[in-house]
């Protein structure tokens, strides 16, 4: 039994008191859901995302660049309402699980972006996480033109940025040794 | 050269004294000084200048006029989520005039308002709360025989700072709904200059003191936008970041209130939810701080866009939204950001890629890449056709 006499540690000034809820493990992709992806978005542009004012007809439903990247399947989806860069578990390195909405940092060749976590279980595609690039995608006037911005979009993230000179650390970088030394001495 | 370790501040007298005052541990006050530091996306180190700052105590003398209000700003900020809020509020600024929490009453109250104006003459802040009847004269809105508009006038001239709380300061709010009978209007038509406006009905208590502080330790108002609104708190649509942002993207929406969708927490866009086309915090520090870890979102209700002219107290409740992110404003810097990361290298070097693609795609890729300063100079390029000037903040031109 721990004693209880300690202080609380000191509350966080702002916790949310709806917090969706963890998803259960999301099952790795064995095969590339491009198809899937397609199939899944193509049924939603039929049906919710029917006829909203946001929604651009010029293009349709399109999932490209899929590709395995550090285990986990990586590539563009085009619909009429975004065009985002995906992340769909393959069992890999950048997956992780986390509550529809949550927001995370996933590292390419490139740097890191932003990608925003979506599960649904009784969806074609259970769980995902996506980076949006154009929400709405309203400057495009054809598939071709949003097809050329995902595949650049694509190829850009899986290449090096170039050597740029190293940032100045915002602190010293203080060694083990020094912080352990005795002040004075 | 400021301090910028708050370790350094574990043993100030000053510090010490400060977090008495505020019925709070020093390491509670220190982390609130963080947090507010992470909120106005200030650098790391700028939290030891501002905690440094509130425990000096120099506080600021502030005049707060009410004119045509329901005083729900002032109840917001008193009624503050955390109970040291509206005690640091009260520590951080002296509130030399306010009606509301003024004992005294009548020509008393309007001497300590002039007494108050005459020994900080050019140094106290002045805050207006409510909109400004201009139909008829200005008659409609009366303070010890004087006009709104002569009050706010009077007042301004000597002000070191003006700042317009809530949306009916900021741009009319609630009484200047159609058909606008006493021709109720913000505060900056009524000086002829911009004013800092934290609009909200009521608007974040955290972003007023945000701003205060701010003042405080740096001497001026935090950068704000076109419509002088904190960058920190204003630059991002609610919309980007909800959290119900990826049922959107999924197309699961609540389609009336109580059915299956509503109860599963879906999107509230089809319901009327003003967040794709109002710019404000609440997504991220939560509308109003009124406790309980909730926001109208959060909680169910659709975004009414209590925030933004031309759609609070405008548009219907249950009328659809606009897409705002075909025409996006000035700046976009997060909101919070962790220190020190910034927009990722590799947002920049997508955006770089894409931009030229589409006529008109560069900000809007920016913006959903978090590359605020990006996106700023992208559109002071498609506006003015010329090479973006040097970065200035245009804190400098708000205020008085």
């Amino acid at each position: 039994m721990s004693q209880t006499l300690e202080k609380p540690a000191p509350k966080p000034f702002r916790k949310r008191a709806f917090q969706a809820p963890q998803p259960s493990p999301a099952p790795p992709s064995a095969d590339d859901p491009t198809l899937r992806l397609e199939h899944m978005y193509r049924r939603i542009g039929e049906t919710s995302m029917h006829d909203l004012p946001f929604v651009n007809a010029a293009l349709s439903v399109e999932a490209l660049g899929f590709r395995r990247w550090r285990g986990d399947w990586v590539g563009a989806v085009i619909t009429p309402w975004f065009i985002n860069l995906f992340v769909v578990p393959g069992g890999g390195e950048l997956w992780s699980d986390l509550p529809a909405g949550d927001r995370c940092k996933i590292a390419f060749p490139l740097g890191e972006l932003e990608f925003i976590a979506d599960n649904d279980a009784s969806a074609e595609i259970p769980a995902h996480q996506y980076c949006p690039l154009f929400a709405p995608p309203s400057q495009f006037n054809s598939q071709e033109g949003a097809r050329a911005a995902a595949e650049e979009a694509l190829r850009v993230m899986f290449t090096s940025p170039p050597a740029e000179p190293a940032p100045k650390p915002e602190r010293p970088d203080v060694s083990r040794r020094a912080f352990l030394r005795i002040p004075g001495n | 050269m400021a301090n910028t370790s708050l370790l350094k501040l574990e043993d100030d007298d000053n510090i010490a004294a400060a977090s008495k005052r505020l019925g709070m541990s020093r390491r509670e006050f220190l982390q609130f000084c963080a947090t507010m530091s992470a909120t106005l996306g200030l650098p790391q180190g700028a939290e030891a200048a501002m905690a440094t700052a509130v425990a000096a105590k120099k506080r600021p003398s502030v005049i707060w006029l009410h004119f045509q209000e329901c005083t729900g700003c002032t109840e917001s900020l008193l009624r503050a989520e955390h109970p040291t809020l509206e005690k640091l509020i009260l520590d951080v600024i002296s509130l030399d005039y306010h009606e509301t929490l003024f004992a005294a009453a009548g020509h008393q109250a309007e001497d300590a308002r002039k007494k108050a104006m005459a020994e900080n003459k050019g140094k106290y802040v002045l805050v207006v709360e409510g909109a400004i009847p201009t139909r008829d004269g200005g008659i409609y809105c009366k303070v010890g025989g004087k006009t709104a508009i002569e009050l706010t006038k009077e007042c301004a001239a000597d002000a070191a700072a003006v700042i317009a709380i809530g949306s009916c300061a900021s741009w009319g709010g609630m009484p200047s709904t159609d058909p606008n009978p006493t021709g109720a209007s913000g505060v900056a038509p009524v000086l002829g200059k911009p004013v800092v406006t934290i609009p909200g009905c009521p608007p974040n208590p955290y972003n007023f003191l945000s701003a205060v502080v701010h003042f405080l330790t740096f001497g001026a108002l935090p950068a704000v936008d076109h419509l002088g609104r904190p960058k920190f708190a204003y630059s991002r649509l609610v919309h980007e970041n909800c959290e119900r942002r990826a049922h959107f993207d999924a197309g699961r929406f609540a389609m009336e209130f109580g059915d299956e969708g509503h109860r599963k927490g879906y999107c509230l866009y089809k319901l009327g939810c003003k967040g794709p086309e109002t710019y404000a915090n609440c997504p991220t520090i939560l509308f109003g701080d009124a406790g309980g870890g909730t926001w109208p979102v959060g909680c169910g209700h659709p975004c009414i866009g209590c925030t933004e002219q031309g759609v609070g107290f405008a548009k219907p409740i249950h009328m659809v939204a606009k897409m705002k992110n075909i025409e996006p404003p000035l700046g976009y810097p997060r909101i919070v950001e962790e220190k020190g990361t910034g927009a990722t290298l590799g947002a920049a070097a997508v955006l770089a890629a894409v931009a030229g693609l589409a006529a008109g795609a560069g900000t809007i890729v920016a913006r959903n890449l978090g590359l605020s300063h990006r996106a700023e100079e992208l559109e002071r390029l498609e506006q003015t056709g010329k090479n973006p000037a040097p970065a200035t903040t245009s804190g400098e031109k708000a205020g008085v």
